[in-house]
């Protein structure tokens, strides 16, 4: 459980520090949190429940400090737990299934933001608005979850924590 | 089987109704002006302070690799800077003067504050990005520090938003580039001796152009001509620069004019910005 909170924390503040080194029209965009859901999910064997309250918990927090829409990030980052928790049922947790699941994850973040805003009439629509913020947020994204997975596997092997393989 | 076909309508049927109520909650939220609930200050004060704590070793490795980089032509530099010191010391004699005489003349009106007259307040931007779609930054300072909402915020550049939210050691600015109504900025475009007004209605993403509607046809108005506030409307002071007028256009039924307006600040990267603190209500 440490180890859940310790890499989701890092993920989190590792998100604002890196947006204020980034320019906005960079290739680099980070979504940490996003992919920290991915990594920590092996970890709550047995408590899927928990798991799901966790994200809402982590969108709710992300929605006050960053962007300011409150219930917005929760219930899209419940929605991509309950993805995330199907995806596990078929495949097994390794590099390449991670940063396969990197890549859906962030493009599904994008693209249902995208759409709650553009039918909310926040945003006019524009393909190539939503097509830009994909790819530019993918490559980054998925070097970090390769690396975290490595780095809370590593640690998990080390200290013998348990997890779903 | 008629129960089951029945069971999955309402099902459907729910989703349905709770994806309506949550869009409509969304649009609530995100549209609305509202005022942070002190729960919501309290979490965003926590972390902005903690993010600070950490801003303050990788600020000092940023700052010492800008260091090395900019030690490596210090001499161009120092040659180029010394000229324009120059340059400052005829304008500061000038407008000694001017400031001299405005005082006076002021004095003789018996007006007290004018439009422009504000205070500044240097911030940091620590988060940008994050809400992709927002446009909006954060800074670190806040309401203890007297940032209030709808205050102007320029760098050195020229004015770039205004304040839409506070907490108490944080605030978010809202930027110009955003599409919503509610940031039409009333501008003035200098020709000559006078001025012209007009209103900022859109900004064009890919060229970090923005445009001026509401110029008579029969006005010329020529390129370079420099556009800043009005200080009507009672958000932004008078007189804070936006940009030089790039090109003239006409509207689709030919009556009035279109200005298109290059910034000089880039949007994409903004790291210090300065809170104007208007004086006059």
């Amino acid at each position: 459980m440490k180890l859940v909170f310790a890499s989701v924390i890092i993920s989190f503040f590792l998100d604002s520090i890196l947006t204020s080194l980034i320019p906005i029209d960079s290739i680099l965009l980070p979504l940490f949190s996003l992919i920290s859901l991915i990594i920590i999910y092996p970890y709550f064997h047995k408590e899927e429940n928990s798991y799901l309250i966790f994200s809402f918990l982590l969108g709710l927090v992300y929605d006050i400090v960053y962007t300011d829409t409150i219930f917005l990030n929760a219930f899209i980052f419940l929605l991509i737990s309950f993805c995330i928790k199907l995806i596990n049922e078929y495949i097994s947790n390794n590099v390449f299934n991670v940063s396969i699941m990197s890549l859906l994850v962030v493009t599904i973040y994008r693209i249902i933001t995208y759409f709650v805003l553009v039918i909310i009439n926040y945003l006019k629509y524009d393909f190539n608005d939503l097509l830009v913020s994909i790819y530019s947020s993918l490559i980054l994204n998925v070097f970090y979850g390769i690396l975290l997975y490595l780095i809370t596997d590593f640690i998990s092997k080390k200290y013998k924590i348990d997890k779903i393989e | 089987m008629v129960n089951k076909k029945l069971e999955k309508k309402y099902i459907i049927l729910i989703v349905l109704l709770f994806v309506a109520i949550f869009l409509g909650i969304i649009t609530k939220i995100v549209t609305d002006d509202r005022k942070l609930n002190p729960i919501e200050k309290g979490i965003k004060d926590t972390v902005v302070s903690i993010n600070k704590v950490i801003n303050i070793p990788i600020n000092f490795i940023k700052n010492k690799v800008v260091e090395k980089r900019e030690k490596k032509d210090l001499y161009n530099k120092y040659l180029e800077l010394r000229k324009r010191v120059d340059e400052h010391y005829l304008d500061i004699a000038e407008m000694d003067e001017l400031e001299k005489e405005n005082k006076e003349l002021r004095k003789l009106l018996d007006i007290d504050k004018t439009l422009s007259d504000y205070s500044y307040l240097n911030a940091t931007v620590i988060n940008r990005n994050i809400g992709y779609w927002y446009n909006t930054i954060t800074i670190d300072k806040g309401s203890s520090s007297g940032i209030k909402k709808n205050i102007a915020v320029i760098t050195s550049d020229g004015l770039i938003g205004k304040v839409i939210k506070t907490t108490n050691f944080s605030s978010t600015i809202k930027l110009l580039t955003s599409d919503e109504i509610d940031s039409k900025v009333s501008v003035k475009i200098k020709v000559e001796d006078k001025y012209i007004y007009g209103l900022l209605t859109s900004y064009k993403k890919e060229e970090n152009l923005f445009v001026i509607e509401g110029i008579s046809e029969s006005i010329e108005i020529p390129v370079d001509s420099l556009v800043t506030t009005t200080g009507m409307g009672d958000i932004f002071p008078s007189g804070i620069l936006i940009g030089k007028v790039k090109s003239v256009g006409t509207d689709n039924f030919d009556l009035a004019k279109i200005v298109e307006v290059e910034s000089n600040v880039d949007f994409n990267d903004i790291k210090f910005v300065t809170v104007l603190k208007r004086k006059v209500k």
